[in-house]
């Protein structure tokens, strides 16, 4: 049985490992801390405006396991300005309801499993993967999902400091490391407008017990709540900073999302404790995530690899990436590029050909347009996201959006796809 | 005006900050982060079994701010296993009411400002601290109130790791820093039994979300829940590794308490992999420490700490005391009680006044005295005091202190002509 060894069980990672023993592979996940899910275990939104499309194709693909999982512990489906179709899943119960789709997949789940390096036989062929611990884990072929952000030293370095936030975790369960980057792989960054490498986290999560019980009740009731942001504390600068697509009119407001765990402040970066108190119903607040997020906020888009629109990694024969290790951001975009990754990775160990998505899909072209774009101007593109900016407004151009998931099923269906991603391969 | 100058905002540089602003002292109170409190935002669980007492006593000598402020946002009245008068404060709203009163009684805090040395003027006198972008603050008289902790260095030696607790937040805001220690002072440590250097945390935060919803009504109905645990996961032995005073019977259980999250108290440090194994827990999701306590690695205390006299003034020095974790202290009442105590005091030193030396006609005062010379017997820190368990409750007990009638410990405290005394100027 063909073995395929995937490196970090984020979301990205989830997908992955799932996607590739769906179709026949023998998976081992390696996963460094304690829960699966990484950074998605505090996302919470997923579903607005084209990912809406996105992730309907990706069902008709035969793709919808973690998705459809999210969508079954949905607490609201409120949207913030400039967003529709938003689900918002409980983040205090994600890791469990996930990891148990990846359980059922018979993946071998290792936790607590760092890898720090890897072997190669010649340049282009990974045969080891190394964890803190000093064992090896073998593998046919290998997939990259070790997120762009590094460890503590990036925060340090480029932010102001480890803000420890809850999903990296890293004082506690050591750095990530990228095995594509180990292995000699081209590594990319983003920067900021003032080109310091790296982007900053885009929201902060409060302690809901903090807030007034006005609003507790309100956001319980409706899920989300939009409050104008006093003048002297709107800064549309933090556009350019953020990793994440937010449009102006976001940044003219707190949106507060009841995500679970937390009340989520999406797109309010680093504002201090003491600006945050001065809005009305936050007079308590107290940030929970990141723990120093009234400080700065985590650095994200530092180490990127370059792949194909397979998610095969340029130079690598047996190693994919898929995720924020490509690029990509957001808790859809991770899943769904996760699966790519973990499929072809199961085809390659089978010796078949890679599934390149057609452009004719919304998810093709969108995977296409970020790898082609990658390649030209030689950095991660920025602002490529199915919810918001210039990708999303092509769709609307291309009537591709709004769609019902039937039209969506039936684009996929025309191209012979339905299913793809259910189909054994090895 | 004499300045008094508290460093280290938790519950017991609070108390010591308002104790001294209110005795006249210029009060200005040093905190590294940015919110004070410290430990006790995440603590909840008040005045159960003889913490109801020195809180009490407390309130009658005139250091009823904080608990004023904590009784403000009671969640619940409700007790675990073993305990009585117990009420549980909203944690999530506990640093906003507190640091209210502090500012209320006119202390001036910097926050983000983080002591790491002293100047002295010979051996006895700290003239001045300085802070870690090298600013100076000159001072009468100095209360260290850095609690027992140190920094990262010592989780990551002593305990594993660092477990990113949300209330010493080390890797933002830097590690603590002795005062009293850099100053000279001899510093102690509590050894577990296995001869390892400090002691570990007692409790872990949940998501009260990740609980099922079954768990979560009865929560927030009753305010705490006993789950008795598997006999696989009781472990007794905890009990002297603990830094907290903790019963036998309260091992066999699961301790959940609503304080704002859902804690569970003295016993729920598992891997998450154990945690998820008890009813209810099935999905569970820690909220702090993001280690998790006993799962990875756990947050470490008692590692340096300080003597102190019974006016909690430390050996050796004219102008400096100790209160709180710091001196040996542990628990959200005692460390307030506590930091009033070396406030007013630090208060008399730096007006050239004599010291308080609390009576042991009162609870407060029999505690101080009765650990000072356990201090001064074993020149070790005494350890397994706390007036809610163990050998101290049951001296309340025996000395007929013991009480839940507060009209009772306020007489005690006026019989002992010392009613409101925190109230009063000293310049």
């Amino acid at each position: 049985m063909a073995g395929v060894v995937v490196v970090g069980g984020g979301a990205a990672g989830c997908g992955a490992a799932v996607a590739a023993a769906k179709v026949g592979a023998d998976v081992t996940l390696l996963e460094r801390t304690d829960m699966l899910f990484g950074g998605a275990n505090r996302a919470g939104r997923f579903n607005y405006n084209g990912e809406m499309v996105g992730i309907n194709e990706w069902k008709a693909l035969g793709g919808g396991e973690i998705l459809e999982a999210l969508e079954s512990i949905v607490l609201h489906r409120g949207s913030i300005v400039n967003e529709e179709h938003t689900l918002t899943y409980n983040t205090a119960i994600a890791e469990p309801t996930v990891r148990s789709v990846v359980e059922k997949h018979k993946v071998n789940i290792h936790l607590e499993a760092r890898v720090v390096d890897v072997i190669k036989e010649g340049e282009s062929i990974i045969k080891k993967v190394i964890l803190a611990d000093g064992s090896e884990i073998e593998g046919d072929v290998f997939v990259d999902a070790t997120g762009s952000s590094g460890g503590v030293s990036v925060c340090t370095k480029y932010g102001k400091g480890c803000v420890m936030c809850t999903y990296y975790r890293c004082p506690l369960f050591g750095d990530r490391v990228s095995i594509a980057t180990k292995a000699g792989a081209r590594s990319f960054y983003r920067s900021r407008p003032d080109g310091t490498p790296g982007t900053v986290g885009a929201a902060v999560g409060l302690y809901k017990g903090s807030l007034s019980s006005e609003i507790i009740a309100k956001l319980k009731k409706d899920g989300v709540i939009t409050i104008p942001l006093p003048k002297e504390l709107v800064d549309y600068g933090k556009l350019d900073l953020i990793g994440a697509t937010r449009t102006r009119e976001q940044m003219e407001y707190i949106n507060l999302v009841d995500i679970g765990a937390t009340a989520k402040c999406v797109g309010l970066v680093y504002l201090s404790l003491e600006k945050i108190r001065k809005l009305p119903g936050f007079e308590r607040a107290v940030i929970e995530d990141p723990l120093g997020g009234g400080k700065f906020n985590v650095i994200g888009n530092i180490d990127i690899c370059l792949t194909d629109s397979s998610f095969k990694v340029e130079g690598f024969r047996n190693l994919f990436a898929s995720g924020n290790k490509m690029g990509m951001g957001g808790v859809a975009h991770c899943i769904m590029t996760g699966y790519l990754s973990g499929n072809n990775a199961a085809r390659a160990a089978a010796g078949k050909d890679p599934l390149v998505l057609p452009r004719t899909l919304v998810m093709g072209d969108f995977i296409q347009t970020i790898t082609d774009l990658m390649v030209k101007e030689n950095a991660p593109p920025k602002g490529y996201v199915l919810g918001h900016g210039v990708f999303f407004e092509k769709m609307k151009a291309n009537g591709l959006y709004p769609q019902t998931p039937e039209e969506i099923g039936l684009r996929v269906e025309k191209e012979g796809l339905a299913g793809i991603l259910s189909q054994k391969v090895c | 005006m004499p300045k008094v100058v508290v460093i280290g905002a938790g519950g017991a540089g609070c108390g010591a900050a308002i104790a001294a602003a209110k005795a006249g002292a210029d009060a200005v109170l040093l905190e590294r982060t940015d919110m004070v409190f410290g430990g006790a935002v995440w603590a909840g669980r008040m005045d159960y079994n003889g913490k109801f007492v020195s809180s009490e006593e407390c309130k009658a000598l005139g250091g009823g701010e904080i608990f004023a402020a904590l009784e403000s946002i009671i969640l619940h009245h409700a007790n675990i296993v073993d305990e009585e008068f117990g009420y549980v404060y909203n944690c999530p709203q506990s640093e906003a009411v507190v640091r209210k009163a502090v500012i209320a009684s006119g202390v001036k805090i910097l926050f983000e400002a983080r002591a790491v040395d002293v100047i002295k003027e010979g051996d006895s006198i700290i003239k001045k601290v300085i802070l870690a972008d090298g600013s100076e603050i000159e001072g009468d008289a100095f209360v260290d109130a850095t609690g027992s902790a140190g920094g990262l260095a010592n989780c990551i030696k002593y305990g594993g790791a660092c477990v990113m607790c949300p209330y010493y937040r080390c890797p933002v805001f830097g590690d603590r820093v002795g005062i009293a220690t850099k100053a000279g002072a001899k510093s102690y440590t509590v050894y577990r039994p296995d001869g390892s250097p400090g002691t570990l945390t007692a409790a872990v935060g949940i998501h009260k979300e990740s609980l099922s919803p079954e768990l979560l009504a009865e929560l927030e109905e009753k305010g705490a829940v006993t789950i008795p645990l598997p006999p696989e996961l009781i472990d007794y032995g905890r009990l002297k590794r603990l830094g907290a005073v903790r019963s036998r019977a309260q091992m066999e259980n699961l301790n959940l308490v609503d304080n704002g999250v859902a804690k569970c108290v003295g016993s729920g440090n598992f891997p998450l992999h154990d945690l998820r194994k008890i009813r209810g827990f099935e999905k569970a999701q820690l909220a702090y420490p993001l280690g998790g306590g006993g799962g990875k690695a756990d947050k470490i205390s008692d590692i340096d700490v300080n003597t102190r006299e019974d006016t909690l003034r430390i050996p050796g020095f004219k102008n400096l005391f100790g209160a709180g974790t710091k001196v040996g202290t542990g628990g959200v009442s005692a460390v307030v009680c506590e930091g009033y105590l070396a406030g007013h005091n630090a208060t008399r030193a730096a007006a050239g006044k004599e010291l308080l030396e609390l009576p042991t006609t009162i609870a407060l005062g029999d505690f101080t005295k009765f650990i000072g010379n356990i201090w001064r017997e074993t020149n070790a820190i005494p350890k397994g005091y706390a007036f809610s368990h163990g050998p101290a409750l049951e001296r309340l007990k025996k000395l007929g202190f013991y009480t839940g009638n507060a009209a009772e410990i306020h007489k005690r405290v006026e019989n002992a002509g010392l009613k409101g005394i925190y109230d009063q100027k000293i310049v």
